[in-house]
């Protein structure tokens, strides 16, 4: 079943000479459940497309159908809802919320939403996250590991379509980076959630059941993975 | 280049790095400058431009010496303390044959001023030019204006007498004429002054002219506005001629400019002088004018100058110190990175200190041309936009003079030292603490932009499981935003308090000093407060001509609508006044050095041994009770018109201006009293008719119906009492009359609504000018003009009262910048984290709401903390000015304080609506892109 489809993206940035093409004419469907990885070079347009899939970015010409849905002509306050619903977005600095403790950075999307804290869910995902004992911290008192075990619990808390991870572990150590990946993988594989993954990191890439080869803005390749590492 | 250079290298390229950050820093001192600038430039400007509105009354001269010989004339010239020196001789009387009001004004009174002595005098011509030799002459315009046939050209000529009186009667005793301070025995002869009013012949004296053989002839060569020496009410009009060399037997007056840099005390100064010249000699002082010069001996006036200046300097101080160190403190995070980096490669805590400062100081440099410039620009303008207010008042000081007094800033030196040391002493103190918070952060947690204390490592932050739970978002977010980021927040609380506090304090000084100068240079007098009246009518009642007159005038079908209130005084026992009101004299007495326990036993004895002289309010029955009914008083006697009846107005204020007890006044003191009477509702009120002589005294009682107060006669009426008042109907002003003659002055207001073509108000005006030659005398006026008098103290109040306004609004503009400098700062560290609430799916509104309910929390806090240290300043304050200056009340001023609140709320809400608006239009992913450590 199709949870994503992109046609045609172009985004272009500046204008007359200066005018640089982030993204030209990408196209490509993404099933429920799969896990897709985007790889590239810097300046490939990789992040570009992960804040356009994301909602917090609009192309300059296209469309982008979640579950459904055409992102792109919906208003600020509708695609905001869509955010918090729709997707799970996971950055590389992990941007989590300071003044809020483990627990209610977790809780914040869905707070966000209107809906009553599902206590049981939140203790679970902390539980699995390991950071039990951490939960009345602040992000500052925690190591960058912690922290993005923290942002990627926001991002599954409430079951989003689509979880998009901006280079999750580009900040990190490897043993670290290593248990945020299998993190990720576990959540695509146990909890069948869409993930699409940006990384620099070929063996991480190699994991997808998909990659995509961005190169200057275009999509120059969209191989299935055959044999998993 | 040394380590020093290197730090300064440095600081200098993070400066022109952070641009942003350095360009408010540097708006933060220029604005200090400014305001320092306005506080002491404008503060000279302004006594500069009150010393010229003082000028108006007396002229500019600082001193005038009496009778000198032009000898020691001439050593008074050549002392290095005077700067200006003009001569002026008083001639005497000549006939005045041009007069238009021969009977009343029948002389000119001649004097001679040199050309300077024309200048400090403020002689103004109304046409011609000025006398340029002793025999060219300008004469008072108010000889015009009484029908004159004088004019540019006339040749006036006579020989100059001195007047005497001489009295017709016999016997022992003698006629006393008070205002003229003479006192003519029975069959004696007196010297009068000038100003004495011309009785040629009447059944009780004759007057006299002793030719002095000296004649003069002068040429009219111009007419001159009535100079303010010229008595309205005396026999002559004024002439002023020129000056040519003096003969060794001459006396002379001399008029002088000091350059009061050299002076320290006018008054030990006018010692010296005497010393010098010869014990008799007399000095007079221009006390307004050194008052303005800040040299005066009006110790009252000088004291609350000094009070406010001081005062406004360290709001000043305060405002900027806050602006600064708000600045500073919120650019700590950033500032610590590049001192973390300079501290990595060996730059020491001192060496990072000299950053700040370096910073400070090169901000300060070109800050200091600019602000001193900007606060000139502000001087001017404020002086341009006040202006046409204090020409109306100096207009209503000096009718028909030219009110346009020019307004030149003034810039000194040492007004440039004090604006130029404050500065820097401000900066140094604003910079002190980030410098030191600065230093002490090691190089690991600047560089890693971790610049917490370790233990907070360990802190927990409890989740708001109730928030949490109940699904508010936007609160959890405020909470937790307004406590756990202390950093950002403390600059918005201090800056909502700072706000509060100065505006608060400033416009509870500014009123203090409003009401300390309103009850330095009131009046004492009543005036009846409903604005029901067209006209009033005065007369003493004690003429029954007049009485009469004005009864018949007042028949007539015109007026509408009337009402009498008489006003006179009586002696009370000494007993009738509460201890509250004897302390209080007490303390007046010992105001004044001589004085000792012996004496104030003594003046008891003497002085106050019987009676006490108090001032009475005549009313009619209907306004007697209404008074009675809203103070505390038993109704059965105030309504009873047969009764004599009073009431006792329980406020008085008592200053040394009006109690003058001994010679050595130590220092201005003012003292309210709110219980002046012990004779209490149903007591009595034991009133005599004051006679010295035992065989005369009337002992006599009044009925105490009740008390009143300001606030309970506040409708009706409003009185500045410097001695104590009653109130009494007309069967008791009956009684009192009755026993101590009558001695009431009378003032009749009234309507007269059906005079539509105004005859009726023509005719009595006529009658009114007639009064005067009938001996029927009266006086009428507009009721709405009947408070328009004022005098000089009281201009010049006023114009403070404007100035102190002004100034509130100055350190408001300041207050509004910090706050939105806070406000401003805190959403611009915070655009990363607003673009992460939106990424995670936070819409607008959900945005607003949480800035909302944050600006709310933070202004709690701040308005607490406000009233925590206003109460504290203001308590503080409240001591220093009433230790200072006496008991008076200067109640806080509770509702402005809402008002203040409530203005600093809307502030603060519109200012963080506009800054998360432009926070909520940049980019997410910008935003998010902006990588931090």
């Amino acid at each position: 079943m199709e949870i994503l489809r992109v046609e045609n993206i172009v985004k272009e940035y500046g204008d007359g000479e200066t005018k640089v093409r982030a993204l030209d004419g990408v196209s490509f469907s993404v099933e429920k459940g799969e896990f897709v990885s985007v790889i590239g070079p810097s300046g490939s347009g990789k992040s570009t497309l992960l804040h356009i899939l994301g909602g917090v970015d609009k192309p300059t010409s296209g469309k982008v159908f979640i579950d459904g849905t055409d992102i792109c002509s919906l208003g600020e306050d509708k695609l905001a809802v869509f955010r918090r619903r729709q997707i799970g977005l996971v950055y590389q600095f992990y941007n989590l919320i300071p003044v809020l403790n483990i627990d209610e950075n977790i809780a914040l999307p869905h707070l966000l939403d209107g809906r009553k804290l599902d206590r049981e869910r939140l203790d679970s995902i902390v539980e699995h996250l390991g950071l039990n004992d951490r939960r009345e911290n602040l992000p500052s008192q925690l190591s960058g590991g912690q922290q993005q075990r923290v942002s990627i619990g926001r991002a599954l808390y409430s079951r989003p379509a689509i979880l998009l991870a901006d280079e999750p572990t580009g900040n990190l150590d490897r043993k670290t980076g290593d248990e945020i990946a299998a993190l990720l993988k576990e959540s695509n594989r146990v909890q069948k959630q869409t993930l699409i993954l940006i990384t620099h990191d070929e063996r991480l890439a190699m994991q997808a059941d998909r990659v995509f080869f961005l190169e200057d803005g275009r999509l120059i390749r969209n191989e299935t993975v055959r044999a998993k590492l | 280049m040394n380590s020093k250079n290197i730090i300064f290298h440095v600081t200098k390229k993070y400066m022109k790095l952070n641009r942003r950050r350095t360009a408010i820093t540097f708006i933060g001192i220029v604005f200090m400058v400014m305001l320092m600038t306005c506080v002491f430039a404008g503060k000279a400007t302004v006594m500069k431009y009150l010393q010229k509105v003082a000028a108006l009354d007396k002229g500019s001269w600082h001193m005038i010496v009496y009778d000198l010989t032009p000898e020691q004339a001439e050593n008074v010239r050549s002392l290095d303390e005077v700067e200006t020196a003009g001569l002026s001789e008083q001639l005497g009387v000549i006939e005045f044959p041009q007069s238009g009001d021969k009977e009343y004004k029948p002389f000119l009174n001649v004097k001679a001023y040199s050309p300077e002595s024309f200048q400090m005098t403020n002689i103004t011509l109304k046409e011609g030019r000025l006398p340029e030799n002793a025999n060219e002459i300008i004469i008072s315009d108010s000889a015009i204006a009484d029908g004159s046939s004088v004019k540019l050209g006339d040749t006036i000529s006579g020989e100059y007498f001195t007047r005497s009186i001489t009295s017709k009667k016999s016997g022992d005793g003698f006629t006393s004429f008070p205002f003229f301070n003479v006192e003519l025995p029975y069959g004696g002869t007196v010297e009068v002054s000038n100003d004495f009013l011309p009785y040629f012949e009447n059944e009780d004296y004759t007057e006299n002219r002793i030719m002095s053989g000296r004649t003069g002839e002068y040429t009219v060569v111009g007419i001159m506005n009535a100079p303010g020496f010229e008595k309205t009410s005396g026999a002559c009009y004024s002439a002023l001629c020129g000056m040519d060399e003096l003969a060794a037997s001459d006396k002379v007056n001399m008029m002088l400019t000091f350059d009061l840099d050299k002076i320290d005390f006018i008054y030990e100064f006018r010692e010296d002088l005497k010393r010098m010249i010869g014990g008799d000699v007399i000095g007079e002082t221009n006390e307004l004018v050194l008052t303005f010069a800040e040299k005066g001996s009006d110790s009252s006036i000088n004291g609350l100058t000094i009070f406010v200046e001081i005062f406004f300097t360290v709001l000043i101080m305060a405002a900027s110190v806050v602006l600064i160190y708000n600045v500073f403190n919120m650019s700590f995070a950033e500032r610590t990175k590049y001192l973390g980096m300079l501290s990595s490669v060996g730059a020491t805590g001192r060496q990072k200190r000299q950053s700040i400062y370096y910073e400070c100081f090169a901000l300060l440099i070109p800050a200091l041309p600019v602000g001193i410039l900007a606060g000139l620009g502000v001087i001017t303008g404020g002086m341009k936009l006040i202006k046409p207010n204090l020409d109306k008042l100096i207009g209503v000081l000096k009718y028909g003079v030219k009110t346009d007094i020019p307004v030149s800033l003034k810039l000194g030196l040492t007004e440039l030292c004090l604006i130029i040391g404050m500065c820097v002493v401000t900066v140094m103190i604003s910079a002190l603490i980030p410098a030191i918070k600065i230093s002490k952060i090691g190089p690991v947690e600047s560089i890693r932009g971790n610049t917490e204390k370790s233990k907070k490592k360990k802190k927990r932050y409890a989740t708001r499981k109730s928030l949490l739970e109940k699904g508010k978002p936007e609160m959890l977010l405020a909470v937790n935003g307004t406590t756990r980021s202390k950093h950002l927040t403390r600059s918005i609380v201090r800056s909502v308090a700072a706000f509060a506090v100065l505006v608060m304090v400033t416009l509870y000084g500014a009123k203090s000093v409003i009401a300390l100068l309103d009850i330095m240079t009131g009046e004492s007098g009543w005036d009846y407060v409903p604005e029901d009246y067209s006209y009033y009518l005065a007369y003493n009642k004690d003429d029954e001509q007049t009485e009469k007159l004005i009864n018949d005038v007042l028949e007539n079908s015109a007026v509408t609508k009337k009402k009498e209130i008489d006003y006179t005084s009586v002696r009370i026992s000494a007993d009738s006044l509460s201890g509250e009101f004897m302390d209080a004299y007490k303390e007046m007495f010992f105001r004044y050095a001589d004085n000792t326990e012996a004496d104030w036993e003594e003046h008891i004895e003497r002085e106050l041994g019987r009676t006490f002289g108090i001032n009475v309010i005549a009313v009619d029955d209907e306004e007697f009770a209404y008074l009675a009914k809203n103070g505390d008083a038993d109704m059965s006697i105030a309504e009873n018109p047969d009764e004599p009846s009073v009431l006792v107005y329980e406020n008085t204020t008592l200053s040394t201006d009006y109690y003058g007890l001994g010679n050595d006044l130590i220092g201005y003191r003012c003292i309210e009293v709110n219980n002046s009477f012990s004779s209490q509702k149903g007591g009595e009120l034991l009133v005599d008719n004051g006679s010295l002589k035992p065989e005369y005294l009337v002992n006599f009682s009044i009925k105490v119906a009740g008390t009143v107060n300001k606030d309970t006669i506040a409708e009706r009426f409003k009185i500045f009492a410097d001695t104590p008042y009653i109130f009494v109907n007309r069967s008791a002003l009956k009684l009192i009359n009755e026993n101590n003659g009558d001695h009431t002055l009378a003032t009749v207001l009234f309507r007269a609504d059906n005079d539509a073509n105004g005859a009726f108000i023509k005719q009595l005006s006529d009658l009114c000018e007639q009064s005067v030659n009938t001996g029927s005398e009266f006086v009428m006026g507009d009721y709405a003009d009947r408070n328009q008098g004022m005098n000089i103290k009281q201009v010049i109040a006023a114009i403070i009262k404007i100035l102190a306004y002004c100034f509130t609004a100055l350190i408001s503009a300041v207050c509004l910048l910090n706050l939105y400098n806070s406000i401003r700062g805190r959403a611009a560290e915070r655009t990363r984290e607003t673009a992460v609430l939106r990424s995670v799916g936070m819409t607008d509104k959900q945005l607003t709401k949480m800035r909302d309910l944050e600006n709310l929390m933070l202004l709690g806090r701040g308005l607490c903390a406000a009233a925590v240290i206003c109460a504290g300043l203001i308590f503080v304050m409240y001591r220093a000015m009433t230790g200072y200056f006496g008991r008076v009340e200067l109640p806080v001023p509770w509702v402005l304080s809402i008002g203040i609140a409530a203005a600093i709320c809307a502030a603060s809400s519109i200012i963080t609506r506009i800054c998360g608006s432009s926070a909520d239009k940049s980019d997410i992913i910008e935003k998010i892109r902006r990588e931090t450590v």
